[in-house]
């Protein structure tokens, strides 16, 4: 087996374990990890078990919201309570700003993607135009 | 005005609402291949777009954590994070009597320059073949122009019929003189040409060629060149099938020819291994007997209750050293309805088409001869295997009794009087005339170096003469009594008058 799939293996097989546990139970599981690997004398992937599980984890749980101009704090604030609702409080909001969508939002997580742009619906005229 | 109206029919229905998209992210880009993460729900052999790339993917693996995608274009662009949107349906191509005359690509892109295929009819290019019940026996002719194949191989409509051989012994060649001469047969087939890796001046001057004989207006030629992605070469095949099958099932005549499969096992082979699916015999995944098997499965003869269409099928496969128990050979002759093998050996003694009669064989056989090629071809395979074992023995013996040399001559005769120059196809009132005159000794004091004149003497004389020879074979199909004693009379004066005139 290649290394990036071990590594691929333990991360997504740490990232099944600390599902619904609580801050202290996943140090446990950190521990348990580490426990592992020595025990299979690979402790030396274990930097890169961490930080591909870091990058899994905020792709899980990321939300980005794509804005055409910056908004106060107070309204990001309300958006982000509103997508709690939705989606869980777990997950991490990243509002980013690009003008290139000249209107609207783009509201993307790990598997689906809201396009409610401008750009987007430019682009989509664009697609039937071209079909045509 | 008229172009405005024209924007609004076209953007009817277009609402400003958002809309929701299942996504995933690119992880790798290797060899023309694509692992992405997320799109959980999609399905196998779905469409999918990778965001302001202007490029499409297919989606071939579906792992656990990861899906699989092969790119369908050259220049793609497509880079690690890129998102990669679901289209939610299956890789279709566009069908319909628009596309002939047309050169398309697999994806069913014109590639000729005329415009877009102006066509709203689509079919999916992986579908399963029709079931038995649906299915009637091969029955009626599929004439190739050729002598040697429809006097020995006859072919029918909705058989598969190999024609295997090593590179330039003349496969192309019989394929095209096969398109060529349904320009003359009535209930005329679409044709279909797949170049699958060819060259591309290859392709350019078999288009030529149809575009000069008029053969084009009922031919849709798909091209997947040798310098297009793997992708294409796997698809051009399922697209050529998916043009034939249109035609099948409106309860038309359809011929598909497939140039050559070998390539697509080879692009299959290279996109398998990228996909790191297992690896069988020599390198090829171990569903490629699947690959071709459920191709070639499509080409049938529908029952009357469906219509009483066909798709008939000549795939060609070339073969490394005149080895035709190869892994891919083996596979495809054992799908096939039979197989016409082309010999390299035969080809330089100038023997063309440099068919291998001993190991080819239409496992249609004369149920799908016209009554009139079955009288004159009645005994002539087992002929000429006589004259060829005899020839054989010849080699080892001088002093051979009459009767053994009368048979060799006259099968030496047969053999020259099956030759036929490129590009020119008969028809089977023709091809009747001229087997007649081998089969019933009328050439056996001729000698060998003249009896390709005397071929296009008799023709002649024949249309100038006694055309009511051809018009009734042609219209009956049969040979009458009192057409046989024309023709005999037309070969006597043939020989007398045509060839003493050189």
């Amino acid at each position: 087996m290649t290394t990036e799939k071990t590594i691929g293996l333990w991360v997504r097989a740490l990232i099944l374990a600390q599902k619904g546990k609580t801050k202290v139970e996943r140090k446990m599981t950190i521990k348990i990890l580490v426990k592992l690997l020595k025990r299979q004398k690979k402790e030396y992937l274990l930097p890169k078990i961490l930080a591909q599980f870091q990058k899994d984890c905020l792709k899980k749980e990321k939300i980005e919201l794509i804005l055409t101009r910056r908004y106060g704090p107070g309204l990001i604030g309300e958006i982000k309570k509103r997508l709690g609702l939705i989606f869980g409080q777990d997950k991490i909001l990243v509002p980013s700003f690009n003008k290139e969508l000249i209107g609207g939002f783009r509201l993307k997580t790990e598997s689906f993607l809201v396009e409610a742009s401008i750009r987007g619906f430019l682009a989509e005229i664009k697609k039937i135009l071209w079909k045509k | 005005m008229e172009k405005i109206e024209q924007l609004k029919k076209q953007l009817e229905g277009l609402g400003l609402k958002p809309k929701i998209e299942e996504i995933g992210e690119v992880l790798e880009v290797k060899d023309g291949v694509v692992k992405a993460s997320g799109l959980e729900n999609v399905e196998n052999f779905e469409l999918v777009e990778f965001e302001g790339r202007n490029v499409l993917g297919l989606v071939l693996n579906l792992e656990e954590y990861e899906t699989g995608i092969v790119l369908l274009s050259k220049e793609a662009g497509v880079k690690e994070g890129d998102i990669v949107k679901r289209q939610k349906k299956m890789l279709s191509f566009p069908v319909g009597e628009k596309v002939l005359g047309r050169v398309l690509n697999p994806l069913g892109e014109p590639l000729d320059e005329k415009g877009e295929i102006e066509t709203d009819e689509f079919l999916p290019l992986e579908k399963m073949g029709p079931s038995v019940i649906e299915r009637e026996p091969v029955r009626s002719p599929l004439h190739t122009g050729i002598l040697a194949i429809d006097s020995l191989i006859p072919i029918g409509r909705g058989q598969r019929e190999l024609i295997l051989g090593d590179r330039s012994t003349g496969k192309t060649a019989l394929a095209l003189d096969t398109i060529l001469n349904q320009k003359q047969e009535k209930n005329r087939p679409v044709c279909i040409y797949v170049a699958c890796g060819q060259k591309k001046s290859k392709v350019k001057r078999l288009i030529k060629i149809l575009k000069d004989r008029k053969a084009l207006e009922y031919t849709a030629v798909v091209c997947a060149f040798a310098d297009d992605p793997a992708s294409f070469l796997y698809l051009a095949p399922l697209a050529g099938a998916a043009i034939g099958e249109y035609f099948r099932d409106k309860g038309k005549d359809a011929l598909v020819i497939f140039d050559d499969l070998t390539k697509q096992a080879w692009a299959w082979r290279e996109i398998s291994l990228v996909l790191r699916r297992p690896p069988g015999r020599e390198a090829y995944p171990g569903d490629i007997f699947y690959l071709h098997s459920r191709l070639l499965e499509r080409a049938a003869k529908l029952s009357q209750n469906k219509g009483g269409g066909s798709l008939t099928a000549l795939p060609i496969i070339e073969t490394q050293t005149g080895d035709i128990s190869g892994y891919i050979p083996t596979n495809v002759i054992s799908i096939c309805d039979g197989q016409i093998f082309l010999d390299t050996p035969l080809f330089s003694r100038g023997q063309r088409p440099a068919i291998d009669i001993g190991k080819s064989v239409s496992r249609v056989g004369s149920n799908a001869q016209l009554p009139v090629m079955k009288k004159v071809s009645g005994t002539l395979k087992l002929d000429l295997a006589q004259f060829q074992e005899l020839e054989r023995f010849s080699e080892f013996s001088e002093e051979l009794d009459p009767e053994t040399k009368k048979i060799i001559e006259r099968g030496r005769r047969m053999r020259e009087l099956l030759k036929q120059d490129d590009l020119s196809p008969l028809s089977f009132e023709k091809e009747a005339v001229i087997i007649f005159a081998g089969v019933k000794t009328f050439i056996d004091d001729l000698a060998i170096d003249k009896i390709k004149t005397f071929k296009k003497d008799l023709i002649e004389e024949i249309e100038r003469i006694t055309p009511e020879i051809l018009k009734s074979i042609r219209e009956k199909e049969d040979l009458s009594p009192e057409t046989e004693k024309q023709l005999a009379e037309a070969i006597k004066r043939a020989k007398k008058y045509g060839v003493k005139g050189d």
